[in-house]
């Protein structure tokens, strides 16, 4: 029967990308047919997963490509289904039918929803939580609540892999031995006081009394401590000890230095976690190093066009996502060159309805009252919101223009783009964009 | 989620009707002279920053009580509201209004549209809470599109004097513009009764409700 099942999901698979159809397809069907298929396969000891809110794809990604540019067979559903009968249909189709998984490693980016339903399936060595932070509150209610999510099914066999900055995220290892802290030294990015439009990390996670911080990368992250309950900022095992954006210089515990493709501060924490969960498995750190240097991820999150010869930038962020937002706004200020932002909020969630737009006003926005920001271009249905919003992050209005209609942003960016032009939008929205360049 | 929103847009609109107004962000375990000011606002947390919250407002019941009874402007949205009741679960509230709040283990979570016997258009919101609350008390809402104030999704929120709560979160003043301008003329008119109200237009917010509204009434027609 299990060979069965492991064939039909096979079949299944490859019927479905004839037809380029979604991956969790076949493992539902397994799964209608035997719910605890999963729990029959013989699968490697090394069992990684990832989750939290942001960064989840683009680690799995860089830890899959290094591990298999150093000879390991790594299993990985790199093509982002990460619920259960995405990663179901994953692990069938590196299955033999004799039910055994030849693999190194199976390596699962997973929804932090769906973890605590995974679980229940397969037990990994390493739990990497890349951070918690406001995401997608439609279906996530608050951060805290998944937070609970996350702790309730863990138990100490768990190796976690832990951001020691996020305040939030890195309780999950209050407490515990079985642990990997990784984080970044403060840095001439970092600042002393709090500018972001709210502040998450005011009061401590764990007893709520009021945090003590010593820097901020960026919103709630940085070195924090609570000298009620003492959850702090734990001394990172694996540490970006020095960040230089303008020359893409990235340190790793004052001895690695390797190239970032993407200047950017996420791209800073994905690679760390890259380093230390690589490392854990056992690859050598100079191979590590070797590997990432100037990697360049592919999953078009980041894609350049020319539009009307303009050199444009696509920054996918994540709608329902502030942190998100400001890391693109962050990266366009920090680039400091003359530039025209295009922000689109056309369609909010392409998984479910909501016309909520609260998480505008989480935005630091203010940003793009930087020097070399010559205009802003405001596009979608949304137009009409963003624009409020624009008038209270001091934006003068003539750098303003509103467009609701798409072809009109279009032409807009062709004929009176300033600069450099970076497009900041959704997963839910870029093919708009993407399809009206091409 | 947005809910410095709120404040920064009131405060636009008071200025715009003349008005100097000065904004102070409290938070928990500050000292907090509640007299000083002409309309307190209460944003939302997650339960267990509500659960410290509760704690430490404990000490200006008396205060929030008398300045309630006084036609004081307070608006709470989110679950800060449920802090003005007999309980919350087994926990003693606040008591300063007759009501109980049950919390669930799953959320609800969603848009919403509104009615309100105070306003001539409809209220539009979101919806992000994890508990269900009983009452007789005069609803401030009465529900025509998504959840309610419990499992009857009938009513939602309530209304004393000025004193407004409700579970919507975030910017209910940004997407509302007439709820916006309610509680200006609240603020203005308790200042000064013959406070002339001038006309300002505010083309961006208006559009912004209306297709909000339009996307919620599609969808309720779904």
């Amino acid at each position: 029967m299990k060979a069965l099942i492991i064939l039909l999901n096979k079949i299944l698979y490859q019927i479905g990308k004839l037809f380029h159809k979604g991956s969790s397809m076949p493992g539902k069907v397994a799964l209608k047919i035997d719910k605890n298929i999963l729990k029959k396969i013989s699968l490697p000891d090394n069992i990684i997963m990832v989750t939290g809110s942001n960064g989840k794809t683009s680690t799995t990604e860089m830890i899959c490509s290094v591990l298999r540019e150093n000879g390991k067979t790594v299993a990985c559903n790199t093509e982002g289904a990460n619920q259960l009968a995405g990663v179901t249909t994953m692990v069938l189709n590196n299955t033999k039918l004799s039910g055994e998984m030849k693999k190194d490693v199976l390596l699962i980016e997973v929804d932090e929803r769906s973890l605590k339903i995974i679980l229940q399936y397969i037990r990994p060595k390493y739990l990497v939580v890349t951070n918690l932070y406001r995401d997608q509150l439609t279906r996530n209610g608050h951060p805290e609540f998944i937070y609970d999510e996350i702790k309730r099914p863990l138990t100490d066999d768990i190796h976690l892999v832990l951001n020691t900055d996020d305040p939030l995220s890195s309780l999950l290892g209050y407490q515990k031995k079985n642990v990997t802290y990784y984080g970044m030294e403060e840095n001439s990015l970092s600042k002393k006081e709090n500018t972001s439009v709210y502040h998450d990390g005011k009061y401590c996670p764990n007893c709520k009394h009021k945090m003590q911080y010593e820097y901020f990368h960026f919103n709630q992250v940085g070195a924090y401590k609570c000298p009620n309950c003492g959850h702090e900022r734990k001394k990172p095992d694996y540490a970006v000890t020095s960040l230089n954006m303008a020359s893409g210089e990235l340190t790793i515990n004052r001895k690695y230095t390797l190239q970032l493709n993407l200047r950017s501060v996420y791209n800073a924490y994905n690679t760390l976690a890259t380093f230390a969960v690589c490392r854990l498995i056992g690859v050598k750190d100079d191979l590590v190093v070797q590997s990432l240097s100037n990697y360049s991820l592919k999953n078009d999150r980041i894609q350049v066009f020319n539009v009307g010869g303009h050199e444009t930038m696509l920054l996918t962020s994540k709608h329902e996502n502030s942190i998100s937002y400001n890391q693109s706004l962050l990266y366009i200020t920090r680039e400091n060159i003359p530039c025209t932002v295009v922000v689109i909020v056309d369609a909010i969630s392409r998984k479910y309805f909501t016309s909520d737009t609260s998480w505008l006003w989480d935005i630091d926005f203010e940003l793009l009252q930087s020097e070399n920001v010559k205009k802003v271009i405001l596009a979608g249905k949304y137009v009409h919101d963003l624009n409020t919003r624009m008038q209270f992050a001091g934006i003068h209005d003539t750098k303003i223009v509103s467009k609701m209609d798409l072809d009109e942003m279009m032409r807009e960016i062709k004929e009176h783009a300033e600069g450099k032009v970076f497009v900041v939008t959704c997963f839910s929205d870029r093919m708009k964009l993407i399809n009206r360049i091409k | 989620m947005g809910i410095t929103g709120n404040v920064r847009i009131l405060k636009k609109h008071l200025e715009d009707q003349g008005l100097d107004v000065s904004l102070e962000q409290k938070s928990f375990e500050d000292e907090i002279n509640l007299e000083d000011y002409d309309f307190i606002y209460l944003g939302s947390g997650t339960e267990r920053s509500l659960d410290a919250v509760l704690e430490d407002i404990k000490k200006y019941k008396e205060k929030l009580n008398q300045l309630i009874h006084r036609d004081k402007p307070m608006l709470c949205t989110g679950n800060s509201f449920e802090m003005f009741g007999k309980t919350i679960d087994e926990k003693e509230a606040l008591g300063i209004f007759d009501f109980e709040t049950k919390r669930n283990k799953l959320r609800d979570v969603g848009d919403v549209i509104y009615k309100s016997k105070y306003l001539e258009k409809k209220v539009v919101g979101f919806i992000n809470k994890q508990t269900y609350m009983y009452h007789n008390m005069n609803p401030l809402f009465s529900v025509e599109f998504g959840v309610g104030e419990n499992e009857n999704n009938d009513y939602e929120g309530v209304k004393y004097k000025n004193f407004f709560g409700t579970h919507v979160t975030g910017p209910i003043l940004i997407k509302n513009p007439e709820l916006l301008q309610h509680f200006v003329e609240i603020i203005c008119h308790n200042r000064n009764k013959d406070f002339k109200m001038k006309e300002i237009a505010y083309p961006n917010e208006i559009e912004g409700y209306e297709l909000t509204l339009d996307e919620l009434e599609k969808r309720r027609k779904q």
